[in-house]
């Protein structure tokens, strides 16, 4: 199976990605800073401001781009949080079987059972409305199919012969889930991750745009579809854009995930 | 034989955890420097054996009887007192070698890996005696081979290769499942001239194998195994030339048929 992957998806998030990380390099406005002399302009091109600028007269273009660098910055983060807590607990599982595979995976059945936003409506009380909160709040959540998905990996792997010989060659179990299953197990946690990271920033801007996320002027995808959707009959380009750039965020990677999962034979 | 046998079975069975028997009242010995053949056809209960003495059975499985290695009771021995023999005292050697080396990691890896773990030696020393031992296997380019993935090498080499990595920590008994037939008959040849060279060193080497002619080799004694129960043993030229047990006659009559039974001493 050796299906090309995406190229216009891979450009697309390549064009995204490389947005996000240089955005403060390449604009003279920032995101935060109020215009009162430039509010709501249209995009032009004359005055530096390329779609024109929101009703405190900041570039829409540059909150774009920052929008994309929190959503991809929560997405990121909160993903390897919970590649790294699946990951161990799902090879762990499936590794010692038994009664610690009933545990560990009871456990998983438990967490899935908890309503995430009420749970982390709870959490912005108790704790305050922070990002990095969203973070722990969502990789918290988003191991559960990880671990998933490696346990059974590791169910089929640890019948293989190469396992079997790391046993009988006296390997402790620690060494061979370290150094025989974890590496056996890239691929099916990259197509993972391609898949996690689009679910994120979805969580992400459905938060924010609760207004439980990002917090202004700090913005992120659901900060500006809030503030868009508030002014969408007078304004429809403030709610349009940042849509445009979730669907084409979430998309590419999607269909990158979909790709790199065939080409798995998953 | 005037020294104590290296390995020793008195009723010897294993019975899984439905209670279907795998193996069933087995008593032999191994000397020391011996390569005692184990034949039977598929199912027989082979290669349970071989992963039983290790305490690597299937889970469930009881297993009753002993089996005494150096002085120590393997059967129903505990996991601390099993896992430091492995690969260090009793080394086994798989039948296909494709699936036995892990395809993400170099066969230098996996073989350093070994070497510090049986032998304890740091990374550079390790990568010494890895060399040296794939130079003891006649295997050319050693240093290159390090670098290479399993499905980068041929057969033959991931076999011999295999087989360095088992003796690494000169065990004294050698499990060798089937570790001919994947390969063709010049390797298959190697890898028997290499067990050899291993028994004259002193290894016992306990040898799995459906195939009679690689027995009439190699072999000292052959075990002749039916549906877990021993249905005759002896002297492998004795007991190729004039098999008193049905079984082993069917068996004989079957690799005759096949070939024709290549070199019987």
């Amino acid at each position: 199976m050796s299906r090309s992957l995406p190229r216009a998806s891979l450009v697309l998030l390549g064009l995204l990605i490389s947005a996000a990380v240089l955005v403060p390099w390449l604009s003279p406005h920032d995101y935060f800073t109020p215009d009162w002399d430039h509010t709501e302009l249209p995009p032009q091109w004359s005055r530096g401001h390329l779609l024109g600028t929101d009703e405190l007269g900041r570039d829409l273009l540059v909150r774009l781009m920052w929008s994309c660098r929190i959503s991809l910055l929560v997405a990121g983060v909160a993903s390897l949080i919970s590649l790294v807590i699946g990951l161990a607990w799902g090879v762990t599982a499936g590794y010692f079987g038994g009664r610690v595979d009933s545990i560990l995976m009871r456990v998983v059945d438990v967490l899935y059972s908890v309503p995430f936003t009420p749970f982390v409506i709870v959490l912005t009380v108790l704790f305050g409305r922070d990002l990095v909160l969203l973070f722990i709040a969502i990789g918290a959540v988003s191991w559960l199919d990880i671990a998933r998905v490696t346990r059974a990996q590791t169910l089929g792997l640890k019948e293989r012969e190469f396992i079997i010989a790391a046993e009988v060659a006296g390997l402790t179990p620690w060494a061979i889930m370290w150094r025989h299953i974890v590496p056996n197990l890239i691929g099916i946690t990259l197509v993972c991750l391609t898949l996690t990271i689009p679910a994120v920033v979805t969580t992400e801007a459905f938060l924010s745009y609760l207004g439980l996320g990002a917090q202004s002027p700090l913005t992120s995808l659901g900060v500006m579809l809030a503030d868009g959707a508030a002014q969408m009959r007078s304004r429809p380009l403030l709610l349009i854009l940042p849509a445009v750039v979730l669907i084409a965020l979430v998309h590419s990677c999607n269909r990158l995930g979909d790709a790199l999962k065939d080409r798995h034979g998953l | 034989m005037a020294s104590e046998p290296l390995l020793r079975l008195q009723a010897y069975s294993q019975v899984r955890a439905d209670g279907t028997p795998v193996l069933q009242d087995l008593s032999f010995e191994l000397g020391r420097g011996e390569i005692l053949g184990v034949v039977g056809e598929s199912g027989s209960g082979k290669s349970q054996l071989l992963l039983g003495l290790l305490g690597l059975a299937m889970p469930g499985s009881r297993v009753s009887g002993s089996a005494c290695f150096d002085g120590i009771e393997l059967a129903r021995a505990p996991e601390p007192v099993l896992r430091p023999l492995r690969g260090r005292k009793i080394a086994m050697l798989f039948q296909d070698p494709l699936l036995t080396w892990n395809p993400c990691l170099t066969l230098g890896s996996q073989l350093i890996e070994t070497a510090r773990l049986h032998l304890g030696s740091d990374s550079g020393t390790a990568r010494a005696q890895v060399l040296q031992a794939l130079a003891e296997a006649e295997l050319p380019d050693a240093g290159m081979l390090l670098d290479r993935y399993p499905h980068e090498i041929s057969g033959g080499m991931r076999q011999r290769a295999l087989l360095a990595m088992s003796v690494l920590a000169k065990p004294a008994l050698l499990l060798a499942d089937e570790p001919t037939t994947a390969l063709d008959p010049t390797t298959q040849r190697r890898v028997l001239a290499r067990l050899a060279s291993l028994r004259e060193r002193g290894m016992s080497i306990l040898l799995v194998t459906h195939d009679l002619g690689v027995v009439a080799e190699i072999a000292d004694r052959v075990l002749v195994l039916q549906q877990g129960v021993i249905v005759e043993q002896g002297a492998t030229a004795q007991l190729l030339r004039a098999p008193a047990s049905a079984y082993a006659r069917t068996l004989l009559d079957a690799a005759r048929q096949m070939e024709g039974l290549p070199c019987l001493p």
